[in-house]
């Protein structure tokens, strides 16, 4: 299937031309293709001054004062995701669309912590979801999800490799 | 003033699971007052059959993602008291330390995350952050605190790697120890600034005269981690007869279990430990305490957020100390134990029967293992805070409703949501969360 980032998600993905941009990678290695964002962060190469990569794993709220320090003019979260699609595909997604913004002890969605940035800092925030196949304990991830993430990999290293 | 109602809560927001809360009043007469947990049941102890009771902790510590922490000492607890292995006072102080920091963090989430939208009044989290997002940035500021300690302690932010039965596999060195110092000290502004919020704070009156149960000992020390089984009814019991306490019986509307003792329910969390513990509390929470108007016994349950202000106060204080007394006498990197499963034999192995009793965040946590001669687990019990409390807050809110029957719908649902938010269930590890049906007849 194909994993081609459209204008759109790639222009979600773009640094900003003015001000810092902060990529959010959150997941677990641990379940399968929810480590696809951390798969990224790893192989991410940042040669620009203005952007910032944070790996958050999966407690992207203890990341959020960093997020704030760093005053980003946008912040885009990367996260494996299950929106009914094939296994790898990529899409911009509406923090109104994710579903789980109910806030207990446990987990802090991510669209609560966007609306925190917003509110404190009044930028833009975007998140950009990969298809799971499959987020059980233990498991690799799905070739087509290594495979969308390779995707995104080389969109962004060529964006923060030279500084376009 | 309705007097008849039919309350149908079907989504409980801002608990850990589902539920549902259901209420149906006819002119006056409660008829009906079920809190339902409609969790799939978790099947943990099925899960630990056949394992090594050296990787149990790593297992139960799943059953929880705020109260992993507890369930690892509780199932290292349960561990060495089936193999007969007594940890050393250094390795219980570690353990004391890793608690605090669970307590404080899990109590640190409820009390703004859960609890303050309906405290502040503004109805929802989401509308706390567009009104207090300074605050909220507190609470996770501490929240990140309580973590980077637990993963300087014990290698990862939640689900421990290096606590295990007879010790640490790992042990803080002095620049962790100095690192930890600096990460507390840097938690005492944010503590204030919750104590200064929590004086600003009202909550609903309402008393029932309940049976508190936590942990009690005879040391110096607000018990957290070991103790017999007090209760504000008495007898105090051995942890091995915790079956005599929780008496553990199932109803058709909840797939946890309920639980009793001496009277129909009784309670686990803050406001039991606060209520058979209140003494043995550091000055500096007893303070907090008296500026908040807490004075034992406490029978209200909607102040057990108030009881979580004060053992945030102490749990910090503890922590703080323990720190500092590891950073002036040092750590004995002699004690560090690798165990695995045990296969070179480190440890001796026996049949026995283990158990662990622990003061989750949310209240006394039981683990119960028997193990055979090659310590392989054959039965296990794990009983749950919350579950031992879903019998309470349904017997809360069969007092609470005629008395509130006056009021209006919306207003008695939101005097139960808060009343179950009050007791911060974890419903997913009970057995999992809250829906609450009203329906005017």
């Amino acid at each position: 299937m194909s994993t081609e980032l459209t204008p759109e998600i790639q222009a979600a993905l773009a640094p900003e031309i003015s001000g810092n941009t902060v990529y959010v990678l959150v997941g677990n290695p641990w379940r399968g293709d929810d480590g696809a964002a951390t798969f990224i962060a790893g192989r991410l190469r940042n040669a620009r001054a203005d952007a910032f990569i944070i790996d958050a794993g999966n407690r992207p709220e203890n990341c959020i004062e960093r997020i704030i320090s760093l005053n980003p003019a946008k912040t885009v979260f990367i996260d494996a995701a299950d929106f009914g699609a094939q296994a790898g595909a990529v899409r911009l997604l509406a923090m109104h669309d994710v579903a789980r913004d109910s806030i207990s002890t446990h987990a802090f969605p991510l669209p609560v912590l966007a609306r925190l940035i917003e509110e404190e800092l009044g930028s833009a925030t975007a998140m950009i979801g990969i298809q799971i196949h499959s987020a059980c304990l233990g498991q690799g991830m799905h070739a087509a999800v290594v495979r969308a993430a390779e995707r995104l990999i080389d969109y962004l290293n060529a964006r923060l490799d030279a500084g376009l | 003033m309705p007097e008849t109602v039919k309350i149908n809560v079907e989504y409980l927001t801002r608990v850990e699971g589902h539920g549902n809360i259901v209420v149906d009043a006819q002119n006056g007469k409660l008829l009906q007052c079920l809190l339902e947990i409609v969790e799939a049941p978790r099947f943990f102890e099925g899960m630990l059959r056949g394992r090594s009771i050296f990787e149990a902790q790593h297992i139960t510590s799943r059953i929880c993602g705020i109260c992993a922490c507890a369930h690892t000492l509780v199932s290292v607890q349960a561990a060495e008291d089936a193999l007969g292995i007594t940890p050393t006072p250094q390795t219980i102080k570690l353990r004391e330390l890793l608690l605090d920091m669970e307590i404080l963090d899990s109590h640190i989430l409820h009390i703004y995350l859960l609890a303050a939208p309906d405290l502040l009044g503004v109805g929802s989290f989401k509308s706390l952050i567009g009104t207090h997002h300074k605050t909220v940035r507190r609470a996770l500021r501490m929240k990140k605190i309580c973590n980077d300690v637990c993963d300087i302690l014990v290698g990862r932010h939640v689900h421990p790697i290096a606590c295990i039965a007879g010790g640490f596999t790992k042990l803080p060195a002095e620049k962790d120890l100095a690192a930890m110092q600096t990460l507390l000290k840097g938690l005492q502004s944010d503590m204030d600034a919750t104590v200064d919020l929590a004086l600003t704070l009202s909550f609903p009156e309402f008393e029932r005269a309940t049976e508190y149960v936590a942990l009690v000992n005879d040391g110096p020390d607000y018990p957290l981690l070991s103790g017999d089984i007090g209760s504000s009814d008495g007898p105090r019991m051995d942890k091995h007869d915790y079956r005599r306490v929780t008496n553990e019986f199932t109803v058709p509307h909840s797939s946890a279990k309920f639980a009793r003792f001496n009277r129909e329910s009784y309670a686990v969390g803050a406001l039991a430990r606060l209520n058979l513990n209140f003494d043995k509390l550091k000055p500096a929470a007893k303070m907090t305490a008296t500026a908040l108007g807490f004075k034992p016994p406490v029978h209200n349950p909607y102040l057990n957020t108030v009881g979580q202000v004060i053992e945030s106060v102490q749990c910090l204080d503890h922590a703080t100390r323990i720190v500092e007394d590891f950073l002036e006498h040092g750590i004995d990197q002699a004690e560090r134990v690798l165990v695995g499963l045990n296969e070179k034999g480190t440890l001796p192995v026996r049949a026995g029967n283990g158990v662990g009793a622990v003061e989750a965040p949310r209240g006394i946590l039981f683990h119960n293992y028997e193990t055979d001669a090659h310590g392989a687990i054959v039965k296990a019990n794990c009983v749950i805070p919350t579950a031992q409390n879903v019998n309470n807050i349904e017997q809360d809110m069969a007092a609470l409703v005629p008395v509130i029957l006056h009021k209006s719908e919306a207003e008695i649902t939101l005097a139960l949501e808060m009343l179950v938010r009050a007791y911060d269930p974890c419903i997913s590890c009970s057995a999992h969360f809250l829906k609450v049906y009203l329906q005017n007849q």
